[in-house]
């Protein structure tokens, strides 16, 4: 019973250091990004506008933090939107 | 030069955007046309997901992510466009048209594809869209565009819960 859930763990964590990264460009509203952190990651107002800050005025956020699979599906969503973003392991 | 700008509920299903002249008429019908990615703003509007890190990941989102978000970026232009086929001239008030409330996400994604691809195409930076440089001609008119489809999208957003 044990071997499993080992296995399961290590296949977890070998897959898990993936950033989702949001960058800062000069054209998106602050409102509508805002608006696309709380549809997407599913955010409250007050965390989505904290990353939206921190974009702004960081030049970069990062929004979420997991397996590379999920991670590449939020980058998609977001790049549906238009927002600047990339995936990037983290170091 | 037509009374004022207005956007505005009709009912619960529909807004209008009233008070336009032709300069402004102009400009929003120009939106599904501004947004369609041209040249280098092709690279801003399907950006590598790896800025540029990992070549064989970036070319899998080539083949099989982008052609699915074109189709999205697609469908949001259209969708502007069917709408502006409903404009009607309103005489000294300038034009007039109904915008289902249904369709207002499109709008707002399609004057975002716009304001992005104008800003390229301009080569425009921070420091011109915050209006610190004085820019004339096609940059300067381009500055006007982004800057009243911003005003258009803010408006939307403010009467829009799910984007």
């Amino acid at each position: 019973m044990d071997v499993p859930e080992i296995e399961v763990r290590d296949s977890v964590s070998s897959d898990l250091p993936w950033n989702v990264v949001v960058h800062n460009d000069p054209v998106n509203l602050m409102s509508y990004v805002t608006k696309v952190f709380v549809k997407v990651f599913g955010f409250s107002t007050e965390r989505a506008n904290k990353h939206m800050l921190e974009v702004h005025h960081k030049g970069r956020s990062i929004v979420w933090s997991g397996a590379r699979e999920r991670a590449e599906f939020y980058v998609q969503q977001l790049h549906g939107y238009l927002l600047l973003s990339t995936i990037e392991k983290n170091s | 030069m037509s009374e004022q700008l207005v956007f505005r509920y009709k009912d619960d299903d529909t807004f209008i955007l009233s008070g336009m002249d032709d300069f402004l008429m102009g400009l929003v019908a120009e939106i599904p046309k501004a947004a369609v990615p041209r040249s280098d703003a092709s690279l801003r509007i399907f950006p590598s997901p790896t800025a540029g890190a990992d070549t064989e990941a970036d070319a899998e989102w080539e083949t099989f992510v982008k052609p699915d978000l074109d189709s999205q970026f697609a469908f949001n232009r259209n969708r502007v466009a069917i709408d502006l086929k409903g404009v009607r001239h309103k005489g000294k008030a300038g034009f007039e048209m109904e915008i289902p409330a249904a369709n207002l996400p499109a709008w707002i994604h399609a004057l975002n594809q716009a304001r992005l691809c104008l800003t390229v195409i301009h080569h425009l930076g921070e420091k011109e869209l915050e209006g610190s440089a004085r820019l004339h001609g096609p940059a300067g008119i381009a500055i006007f565009q982004i800057q009243f489809y911003g005003i258009l999208q803010e408006w939307m957003l403010a009467v829009t819960k799910d984007i």
